[in-house]
């Protein structure tokens, strides 16, 4: 058994991902059957092996083992009516999605999935994110405090809050997209309450620009970490099949 | 015809003397003899008579007797009414007028040739009417039979309407297919990006130089590695797919080897499906050179799922949200260690019995949904990030904020390369660095050169001459 995976290691697990990544590259001379062919095998892969993964992991250990374990006498336990039977039964609702004649039953689990989904990232958002960030974007002007991570302190600090606060106010002012106009249509003269807007959704925009351009640098940055990875796999596997000098 | 009459009641003398003396006070003297009741002449004709009716012999109302001696048609035709108006017909009434009525197609034989009714309720009658020419034999309908009036707008509008109708089911011709411009310029920049790559691995290039700055968090990074506490196990999120493995490898790799070099217990978790084998393989050969062992060094939690709100209730409780472990391992008994029934989780109740929380991602709202949802439960302990590059600038505010929600920050080759040189042991960020860097060159200058083109195509589209508009 162990000779057999460590030939699976050594030898057949390199060549096939050798040969699954050149199937995959070939998509550079456009989408061919090799492309097709490789990516139906990761989405089917992967599709099976999260479904073993979720009955092996979640169903078994979550629920068929307790059920199991409990019997008909502990299944009358509240404790066990609430954690085991009524997670079973909107379990088992959820199933009936795929039934075409009873798929509505299975919308109160799903109402029940979004609602706490949604209660918990909302509420993780509000406190975790738009509390502390906007804070954040308040920083203190004083010169005398110190950046706890970066350690910025003095004139190059409070440049840098002045730049997040420019920018956080501006990229809201982008997202304004309001205009009044008179009532025959015709938009009335810019006013300098307008040009001000004008000129902070301009600013906004910029720093918008700037964030998606650092961005794609940055996911430029990664693609580019992999194809590295993947051309010295290749190499290194074409060289290991080689024989030795 | 004879018509029979109703002959006098006879009533029974029993009947009579069983009545009460009240009930005889009630009735109405019997004065005089009672009148027949009104009937209705069948309409049964008794063998001998004619079917014509003499209106002379039964009892009909006056004006029903004048009627006889009403003129005919004809003569009313003839005579000259000046003052009336001919009736007419509203247009709309006219349209709605049917133009072929139904008629029908059955004639009336004589009596002695016409069918004997053999089934229902009429069998054995004669002259039955049938009712097949009404639900049976086919007929002229109502429907389509009626005549429109429509003005000449409507008729237009009509034409148009079928023109249109027309137009779309009709076929196109088949337009000839030009030949397919093959993608050169595709061809050309990955052709050149694979080669930049490429050749400094197989031909062992060094050209560019080892980073000597490194990244001013990568210092908060080490120091904060090197002061936790050697008795609490790290946990590593391991959040992302084998499609970013390429990258988080290398990322995370120095942070690994600093870990283990350092000694420190380490706990896997993952919540994705594929983050489980992902780090096992991982760990194992990155702790092959520290001698790490699974289930003595490392323990696999395994797969948490149920998404962001599993992980505030892994947050607030873990061994509730995580209940078998991944990749077991038989202990010194030759019990299987996994999960939580390894020795090295002993004691860990919540998330800040933890030494540390590393997440790996290359997702931008994975990482931001373990900062809101697990923040709160760290109780001070830190929470570092080790992300894809492009990841990066969404979650350095949390980093960089006076109350940091984010203690620790690795993202990015230059950052790999310059950790692993402060662990002393070139790793393969090390390795891919020159093919790295001549990819990243290449890059800058395909977009330097896509930048140029792009604004000299603008400035020659500006200053073109416009053709002038030719005056009529």
């Amino acid at each position: 058994m162990s000779e057999i995976t460590t030939l699976v290691d050594a030898l057949i697990g390199p060549i096939v991902a050798a040969l699954l990544t050149m199937m995959v590259l070939s998509y550079l001379i456009g989408d061919n059957p090799l492309f097709r062919i490789a990516s139906h095998l990761f989405v089917g892969v992967a599709a099976g092996y999260a479904g073993a993964l979720a009955v092996r992991s979640v169903l078994w250990p979550g629920l068929i083992q307790p059920v199991l374990q409990a019997g008909i006498g502990g299944l009358m336990n509240p404790a066990a009516v609430l954690t085991l039977l009524v997670p079973a039964f909107l379990a088992f609702l959820l199933v009936l999605k795929v039934v075409p004649g009873a798929s509505r039953l299975g919308t109160f689990s799903t109402a029940f999935l979004v609602g706490v989904g949604a209660a918990v990232v909302v509420g993780g958002a509000i406190t975790g994110t738009l509390i502390p960030q906007s804070l954040a974007a308040m920083g203190t002007l004083n010169p005398a405090v110190a950046s706890p991570q970066t350690g910025e302190i003095g004139l190059e600090r409070v440049v840098n809050v002045i730049i997040v606060l420019v920018g956080t106010i501006s990229t809201l002012a982008y997202f304004r997209f309001t205009l009044r106009r008179r009532p025959a249509g015709e938009a009335r003269p810019a006013g300098p309450i307008s040009l001000l807007g004008k000129g902070l959704s301009a600013l906004g925009r910029s720093f918008i620009a700037l964030a998606f351009g650092v961005m794609y640098a940055g996911a430029m940055s990664a693609t580019l970490l992999i194809l590295t990875q993947r051309i010295q796999f290749l190499w290194d596997t074409l060289t290991g099949l080689l024989p030795g000098p | 015809m004879v018509l029979p009459t109703t002959s006098e009641t006879e009533k029974p003398a029993d009947a009579e003397a069983g009545k009460s003396d009240w009930l005889k006070e009630l009735e109405q003297p019997a004065s005089a003899p009672q009148a027949p009741l009104p009937h209705a002449p069948a309409l049964v004709l008794q063998e001998g008579e004619s079917a014509d009716f003499d209106l002379g012999s039964v009892d009909v109302p006056d004006w029903l007797t004048d009627a006889g001696a009403m003129p005919s048609e004809a003569a009313i035709a003839s005579d000259a009414r000046p003052d009336l108006a001919p009736a007419t017909l509203p247009t709309w009434l006219e349209a709605m007028r049917p133009v072929g009525t139904f008629r029908s197609v059955v004639e009336i034989l004589p009596e002695d040739e016409q069918a004997v009714e053999s089934a229902g309720p009429l069998a054995g009658l004669r002259g039955v009417l049938m009712a097949e020419p009404v639900v049976a034999l086919p007929r002229i309908t109502g429907v389509g039979s009626t005549r429109l009036s429509i003005s000449e707008r409507q008729v237009a509008q009509a034409d148009l309407l079928q023109k249109l109708v027309q137009d779309e089911l009709r076929e196109l011709p088949t337009v000839a297919r030009g030949r397919a411009r093959l993608p050169l310029l595709r061809w050309a920049i990955g052709g050149l990006l694979l080669l930049a790559v490429a050749l400094p691995i197989l031909l062992r290039l060094s050209v560019f130089a080892l980073p000597t700055v490194e990244p001013i968090e990568l210092g908060h990074l080490v120091d904060l590695v090197a002061g936790l506490p050697a008795d609490r196990a790290v946990l590593l999120v391991f959040d992302y797919e084998p499609a970013n493995a390429g990258e988080l490898e290398v990322v995370v790799g120095p942070l690994l080897e600093d870990l283990m070099s350092k000694g420190y217990r380490l706990a896997t978790v993952s919540t994705r499906p594929t983050g489980p084998p992902l780090a096992e393989r991982l760990v194992r050969q990155r702790g092959a050179a520290y001698d790490y062992q699974n289930g003595e060094d490392y323990v696999h939690l395994g797969y948490l799922s149920g998404g962001v709100p599993a992980i505030q209730l892994f947050a607030a409780d873990p061994r509730a949200a995580v209940l078998s472990g991944f990749a077991a391992s038989v202990d010194s008994n030759g019990g299987l260690a996994a999960g939580w029934n390894s020795p090295l989780l002993e004691g860990v109740q919540s998330l800040s019995d933890f030494g540390t929380v590393a997440v790996i991602t290359a997702g931008t709202e994975t990482a931001r949904a373990w900062i809101e949802q697990a923040s709160p439960w760290l109780a001070g302990r830190p929470l570092v990030m080790v992300l894809s590059a492009g990841v990066e600038p969404m979650i350095r505010p949390y980093y960089e904020a006076l109350i940091p929600q984010v203690n620790g920050l690795l993202s990015g080759e230059p950052a790999a390369v310059a950790y692993e040189l402060r662990n002393g042991k070139a790793g393969p960020a090390v390795a891919r660095w020159n093919p790295f860097s001549l990819g990243i060159l290449v890059v800058e200058i395909l977009l330097a050169c896509g930048g140029v083109y792009g604004i000299g195509a603008w400035l020659v589209q500006a200053f073109r001459p416009r053709p002038k508009a030719k005056r009529p």
